[in-house]
């Protein structure tokens, strides 16, 4: 078992360290509170995407700062926010201070999905999942090495995961991975599976595949909650994992083929199709209630907050229905696909990649727009007042208009 | 005696007469096996160093650090030739899974990697100086494993060396850019074992393999396809390319240095 050999391994070590006289680490020391964080995409393992701390700005918004000089940036999906730094990838993995956008290093690579930062005992940093559209990596917190007076690192990469050749019609979207208990959860990017990693060494601990895998297509991104993890693919398909073991809990096939990526909040499983939003019973995946819509919603994703199901129909509008009944709470005009994102109130919402709204969470009032220069502009990350994204070339954080 | 058609000559004893310019890749090779025949403890070193090489496979896939599967595993035909005889082991560990990692964990990993190298290269050492009836000093093997964990550290850090030529010719260019720069290291681990210096021992082998590089080519062939199809056996591949085929390196880089004339570092 890993634990054992850690211990093995680091009783050497210390043996090791006394015999050469050289100085012992102990355990991992006790580190400073952290700045508001957002570790992975939609923020939390169970995908809510809902920040119950961080503040954003509440009316128009204006650019704080702007990253515009790593040139091999090009980045669709949003940043992360961890221990004071920002950390985007898109052609290659960038660390920007969150205060100024000031870069604390990048390093290119064909990293593009949004990282996850899962602890990893055995390193003095934690490790930053991330995937291209064939592969997972493991990359480290900290950039690894830089090579004096140039523009690169060394030893970026702590791992490379496993991955699949990209099928016919060319690679696909890379899906972000999702960090629960120091375990990385995420879809083999261009395969039919689900995989378990350990964050330390990429070792794969469990992997799992649709029975259906003939016609299945690649999983989305998981959500984890209560020991479970909830997984949907193409066409319908949802199934529950045990998160120590892969063991599967239970599986269904909706009547719907199209399926959004999951939520798993406390009264259940959230998923959207393509006309309906479902609450799946966590324990048997029975539905609990289900809400239709006069929708098409092929790319949108859920957000809940504080009761609260936010959901986008892709048509001409976005609702906020209750998560215990499905009861529709407002509807408010929106178009185009999204991955709302909820802090402090209000939800923020990317329009089709091209325009950010606010929007407040309780009345379904419309609170501020903003349009990028550039497109697409990825969904953005809230924390201290702050909202950051990706925008094409560069990184960018808005701010509320003084 | 009796005449070989390929140009050497064999003893009675199955000996090569290394003197008997002109030998072929096939000559020097049945030299050195012939060598290995009559003198089994020059196996011994690389056998040793194999049983740690299969090892640290081992230890590094069941320790908690990442480990690299070499990209020639995939491969469906490799060339895994080094300057240095030695085998090849069926794992690796890149850089960037030990930077930044705790102490205790560090200095595990890099005493297997150190263990590991300095092991190859005291085989080696031993292998050639017995093959050589050379001197033994302590100054040659310090050297030898100097330049030897120098360059592993070099090409460790900044990684194998992927090209992709854009063309034919230019691909065919770099091919044969590196063919003579290997070729032409072939005889330099003999000449640091017998204690010259590092360049000393660079001026003597270019100047060894001047007039004889397509044999040696033909060496490097051989050594790289054996390795690489030894390794690619399951568990055991460590082992099996570390002591079956640097040995017989080994004792070829001997060959070739006693048929180029007295070996000393005087």
């Amino acid at each position: 078992m890993p634990s054992t050999r850690r211990r093995l391994l680091a009783s050497a070590g210390f043996a090791l360290a006394g015999a050469v006289g050289g100085p012992v680490a102990g355990a991992q020391s006790e580190s400073p509170p952290e700045p508001v964080s957002w570790p992975m995409a939609r923020y939390d393992a169970a995908g809510t995407a809902h920040h119950p701390s961080a503040t954003g700005p509440r009316g128009e918004v204006e650019v704080a700062w702007s990253h515009e000089s790593t040139d091999w940036f090009q980045g669709t999906t949003s940043p992360i926010s961890v221990g004071g730094r920002l950390y985007a990838a898109g052609g290659g993995l960038l660390a920007l201070d969150p205060e100024n956008g000031e870069r604390a290093f990048g390093a290119s690579g064909p990293y593009q999905s949004s990282p996850a930062r899962a602890p990893a005992a055995i390193y003095e940093t934690a490790t930053l999942a991330v995937t291209t559209p064939a592969e997972v990596f493991g990359l480290n917190e900290g950039g690894g090495i830089g090579v004096p007076l140039t523009d690169e690192r060394l030893g970026v990469e702590r791992w490379r995961g496993p991955g699949s050749k990209p099928g016919f019609f060319g690679p696909p979207e890379p899906p972000s991975p999702v960090v629960a208990d120091e375990t990385i959860y995420s879809p083999v990017p261009a395969g039919e599976s689900l995989v378990a990693l350990d964050s330390e060494s990429g070792g794969i601990r469990w992997r799992v595949a649709f029975d259906d895998e003939e016609t299945s297509s690649s999983f989305q991104r998981p959500a984890v909650r209560d020991g479970l993890v909830f997984a949907t693919a193409w066409p319908g398909q949802v199934s529950a994992y045990r998160a120590e073991s892969g063991g599967q809990e239970w599986h269904r096939k909706l009547d719907e083929q199209m399926i959004s990526p999951p939520v798993a909040t406390a009264e259940g499983v959230v998923v959207q199709t393509r006309e309906d939003v479902r609450l799946l019973d966590p324990a048997d995946g029975s539905r609990l209630w289900d809400a239709g819509l006069d929708a098409n919603v092929t790319d949108s994703v859920p957000a809940v907050a504080d009761g609260t199901v936010f959901v986008a129909d892709e048509l001409a509008s976005m609702r906020a229905l209750d998560l215990a009944s499905g009861e529709v709470l407002w509807t408010t005009p929106f178009d185009g696909k999204t991955a709302p994102v909820v802090a402090d109130g209000v939800v923020y919402a990317v329009r089709s990649g091209f325009e950010l709204v606010g929007i407040d969470a309780t009345s379904g009032e419309r609170l501020f727009t903003y349009r990028p220069s550039q497109v697409p502009l990825s969904a953005p990350i809230v924390g201290d007042g702050r909202l950051y994204a990706a925008n094409r070339k560069r990184v960018i954080a808005l701010e509320e208009t003084a | 005696m009796t005449p070989e058609s390929d140009g050497g000559t064999v003893v009675d004893d199955g000996a090569v007469d290394e003197r008997s310019s002109p030998q072929t890749t096939v000559t020097v090779l049945r030299a050195a096996l012939t060598e290995l025949r009559r003198d089994p403890r020059l196996l011994g070193p690389f056998a040793v160093a194999g049983l740690l090489v299969a090892l640290a496979d081992w230890l590094r896939q069941w320790d908690p650090i990442p480990v690299a599967t070499p990209n020639w595993m995939a491969e469906t035909v490799s060339l895994q030739y080094s300057v240095f005889p030695r085998g090849t082991a069926r794992t690796g560990r890149h850089l960037g899974a030990v930077v930044d990692l705790e102490l205790p964990y560090l200095l595990g990993a890099v005493a297997l990697e150190t263990a590991v190298l300095l092991a190859i290269g005291a085989a080696g050492w031993l292998t050639m100086t017995r093959a050589l009836d050379g001197q033994r000093d302590r100054g040659s093997l310090a050297r030898y494993l100097a330049v030897l964990v120098t360059v592993t550290a070099v090409l460790g850090v900044f990684g194998p060396v992927e090209f992709s030529p854009g063309s034919v010719p230019l691909g065919l260019l770099v091919v044969f850019a590196i063919s003579f720069v290997v070729v032409s290291l072939f005889p330099f681990p003999g000449y640091l074992a017998v204690g010259l210096g590092v360049s000393a021992a660079l001026r003597a082998s270019v100047a060894t393999a001047r007039g004889q590089r397509f044999r040696l080519f033909g060496l490097v062939l051989a050594f790289g396809l054996a390795v690489w199809g030894l390794a690619l056996v399951p568990v055991a591949g460590g082992f099996l390319s570390t002591a079956l085929v640097a040995p017989v390196q080994a004792v070829s880089i001997a060959v070739l240095l006693r048929q180029s004339g007295p070996v000393s570092a005087e």
